[in-house]
């Protein structure tokens, strides 16, 4: 797979979403993290896995706890596509307010 | 299309009829360690372990006399007793299914049941091809009959668990 559809795969979890959300407010042991789910840790550290393979996440290097925490510019690769979609929307929906506009003071002066 | 490398991870379950603090000793004291830890035909001979966040834990597992011995390594993640024990598992020298240095990561959970009884969840993920999460599966299966046929040697029944640990605690304290 390349980079975009591993980040997409990764991203396609309600599960790997939440565990994305939880360490955007700091790093965290697997322990901690499986903790509101319904799903056993293996199964969680499945999860972690997917997002580490992914680079959106990856345990510390240093310190003897080494926890998991959020790489979010591996996100950018993902956002940069989008990005180029919010554009599109943003020039079409400025030509449809013009269009609008256009139209209103047509039917006023008729 | 599911991805592929989602599959290969194992997950084996255990219930044990003993409470969970006995468990939890079984899996993080050495001298526990030594009688249930690798298969029933490559028993560990010896299992030293730092049991600390970064703590290395190295095993040998013997395979018979004219086979050489398996070292199996790796270092402890997290330790969150009694539920949660993470460490990193490589199988050294050229044994690994998946070649040589390939690092897997282990999980152990342990879950309170009524009744003093206590459920293992052993996780393992990592693996690279079907073949070797087929043999790990078989391992720490076997592990985990080893470790129940130890608990029962060990203690007659969980009502006597609580009889020897007061009489620990005792001895310590005179």
């Amino acid at each position: 797979m390349d980079n975009l559809s591993t980040t997409f795969y990764a991203l396609a979890d309600p599960t790997r979403r939440a565990i994305l959300a939880r360490l955007s407010r700091g790093e965290t042991t697997l322990s901690e993290l499986a903790r509101p789910f319904d799903m056993t840790v293996p199964a969680v550290a499945k999860h972690v896995r997917v997002l580490e393979e992914a680079g959106l996440v990856r345990r510390g290097l240093r310190g003897p706890t080494r926890p998991i925490r959020l790489q979010p510019r591996a996100l950018r690769g993902a956002h940069q596509w989008m990005e180029r979609y919010r554009e599109f929307w943003d020039t079409s929906l400025d030509r449809l307010g013009a269009y609008l506009a256009h139209t209103a003071e047509r039917q006023r002066g008729r | 299309v599911a991805d592929s490398r989602a599959l290969l991870d194992l997950s084996v379950v255990r219930e044990y009829p003993y409470p969970i603090d006995v468990v939890w000793e079984a899996c993080t004291s050495t001298q526990a360690l030594v009688h249930w830890f690798g298969r029933e035909h490559a028993p560990a001979i010896s299992f030293v372990a730092d049991i600390r966040p970064g703590g290395a834990w190295r095993a040998c597992l013997t395979r018979g006399e004219t086979v050489r011995p398996l070292y199996v390594s790796g270092h402890y993640l997290e330790i969150d007793p009694p539920n949660v024990l993470v460490f990193t598992f490589r199988c050294e020298g050229d044994h690994h299914e998946d070649g040589p240095g390939v690092e897997t990561e282990v999980t152990m959970e342990l879950e309170a049941l009524a009744a003093h009884r206590t459920r293992l969840t052993i996780g393992q993920i990592g693996l690279r091809s079907a073949e070797s999460v087929g043999g790990h599966q078989h391992g720490w299966e076997s592990c985990m009959d080893r470790l129940g046929a130890w608990l029962r040697a060990r203690y007659a029944s969980s009502t006597e668990v609580g009889a020897s640990r007061v009489k620990v605690r005792r001895g310590q304290a005179t």
